[in-house]
């Protein structure tokens, strides 16, 4: 059984207090509309996630481009401010994401059709995270990393973003559902089908590994 | 890295709460005790497998410009390259420092990606400090740019031009071709401003076609011809091209009236970004596709 990491470096989750943290992020983007430096903050927040979740899009040899974009996603967020509202389950989280995967499929409309589709084997391995030490010291076996890998690679790239966009951007579910265009309740549904059809053969593929 | 903003550290239990149910339950080791354990397995498998990772230095190099203050108040990352520029010359990732000036209405011209649309920002930000752009300058730059994508070209090599797989499935020759109509558009229309005093936008022949395929178009008419001759014809556009920013009065450089454009966007721009803007466009692709040849 894997146990809990060390806490994460990266952007909160923060699920239980997202209402603290939109009325939190609000502001900034009020005081941002005045001033472009209190877009630090949100800058900071969301760079990483937003990077993590572009080089999924955009694939190997393809690390620019994902650097790339991730800025253009900050300069077409500042550009748009004025006409940000938050609205309900459209949160700054999934304005941002929206604005990404926007700018991904901008992207990928510009590829020739064999690039637009990125397969999951070739995400390259440096978005692979190696295994951390525990608290107390166990490692979480890099094999079971790996069949979650094989498990992703063998879903459809729309089924895969969804979990990315839970897993690594760390978005509620009405969020995601904000983010790709269906409701909290849809997107739930999508998540736990495939997580529940993903468990038996996690479960099969981590107990067969040696 | 920057430290994070709100409290980072949860439970997989109460990050996945809405995943794994309220019975999956955290002792106070943070450890996940109820719940399907098949299905808690799964989840911190991939909370571990699908972790964000930190974006490189330059992205927060980045914007460093228009988010001076709050960029200020976030651990830089020791290896950040936010200067190394060339004197007369413009660092792409550089320019990305600019803001967003202009960007909607640059977005609408169509060959441009936001990311260009924010390096002509960053040169009309410089303008402002420089004065107005010349003609003297602006070939300047031109030919420096130019130098340096030649330099880029020998580095190819001439018997390797017609190698598909460059940019998408286009050779090196497509996408000279492709640079070129553009550099040649932008003599027309500088020839046209000067002849008539006023400018109006090509609406026929692969002007009117989507850009998408105008490309194609472009590249597919390129195809059959021979490397020396897209080059030849590179080379003499870019030389009219010279020649006719070199002729150029400082006005029809810089005022946006000449050109009927917003008062925020000056004819020289255009220039910019339909030369040498558009050659550092595609020169990532070149040099990844250099790369994935075993050269660096």
């Amino acid at each position: 059984m894997p146990r809990e990491r060390n806490p994460r470096a990266i952007g909160p989750a923060d699920v239980s207090s997202s209402d603290t943290r939109d009325d939190d992020e609000a502001a900034l983007i009020q005081a941002a509309r005045r001033d472009p430096a209190a877009f630090g903050p949100l800058y900071a927040r969301y760079v990483d996630r937003i990077y993590t979740y572009l080089r999924t899009r955009t694939g190997p040899a393809r690390a620019d481009d994902a650097a790339d974009l991730t800025q253009q996603v900050f300069v077409r967020a500042l550009d748009a401010l004025p006409r940000y509202e938050l609205r309900a389950g459209v949160s700054v989280a999934a304005w941002l994401f929206r604005i990404a995967r926007n700018a991904a499929t901008d992207w990928q409309r510009r590829q020739r059709p064999a690039l637009r589709i990125v397969p999951w084997e070739a995400v390259p391995e440096e978005l692979h995270p190696p295994a951390p030490e525990t608290a107390d010291g166990d490692m979480l076996r890099r094999d079971e990393i790996a069949q979650a890998h094989r498990l992703l690679a063998a879903l459809d790239a729309q089924t895969r973003e969804v979990l990315i966009l839970r897993f690594t951007a760390q978005l509620t579910l009405a969020e995601i559902g904000a983010v790709i265009g269906v409701s909290e309740d849809a997107a739930r549904k999508r998540i736990t089908r495939t997580l529940h059809a993903l468990k038996e053969r996690y479960h099969a593929g981590a107990d067969d590994t040696p | 890295m920057p430290a994070p903003t709100t409290p980072p550290d949860q439970t997989l239990s109460e990050r996945y709460a809405d995943l794994i149910g309220a019975a999956g339950v955290a002792d106070p080791a943070g450890h996940a005790t109820g719940g399907d354990p098949a299905l808690i397995r799964l989840v911190a498998a991939l909370d571990l497998a699908l972790q964000a990772r930190p974006a490189p230095p330059e992205v927060y190099a980045a914007l460093s410009r228009p988010l001076h203050e709050g960029i200020n108040t976030m651990d830089t990352p020791p290896s950040a390259n936010t200067t190394a520029r060339v004197p007369g010359t413009l660092s792409r990732r550089d320019a990305l420092k600019a803001g967003a000036a202009s960007m909607t209405f640059l977005l609408r011209l169509g060959n441009i990606g936001p990311e260009l649309a924010a390096e002509l920002s960053h040169l009309a930000q410089e303008q402002a400090r420089q004065g107005p752009m010349t003609g003297a300058r602006l070939v300047g730059i031109l030919q420096t740019e130019r130098a340096r994508w030649n330099a880029l070209l020998a580095q190819v090599g001439l018997d390797r031009m017609e190698e598909p797989g460059v940019e998408g499935e286009w050779s090196l020759k497509e996408l000279i071709a492709h640079l070129t109509w553009y550099e040649r558009a932008v003599v027309a229309g500088a020839r046209q401003v000067m002849s008539t005093g006023t400018f109006s936008r090509p609406q026929s022949g692969l002007h009117a076609l989507e850009m998408d395929e105008r490309n194609a178009r472009i590249a597919a008419q390129s195809r059959a011809r021979p490397v020396g001759d897209v080059l030849a014809e590179a080379e003499q556009v870019f030389s009219q091209l010279v020649a006719a920013i070199a002729a150029s009065p400082e006005d029809l450089l810089n005022d946006p009236k000449r050109m009927g454009l917003p008062d925020d966007v000056v004819p020289w721009m255009l220039v910019a970004n339909n030369a040498y803007a558009h050659y550092r466009e595609h020169e990532q692709s070149i040099r990844a596709w250099l790369a994935r040849q075993g050269e660096v």
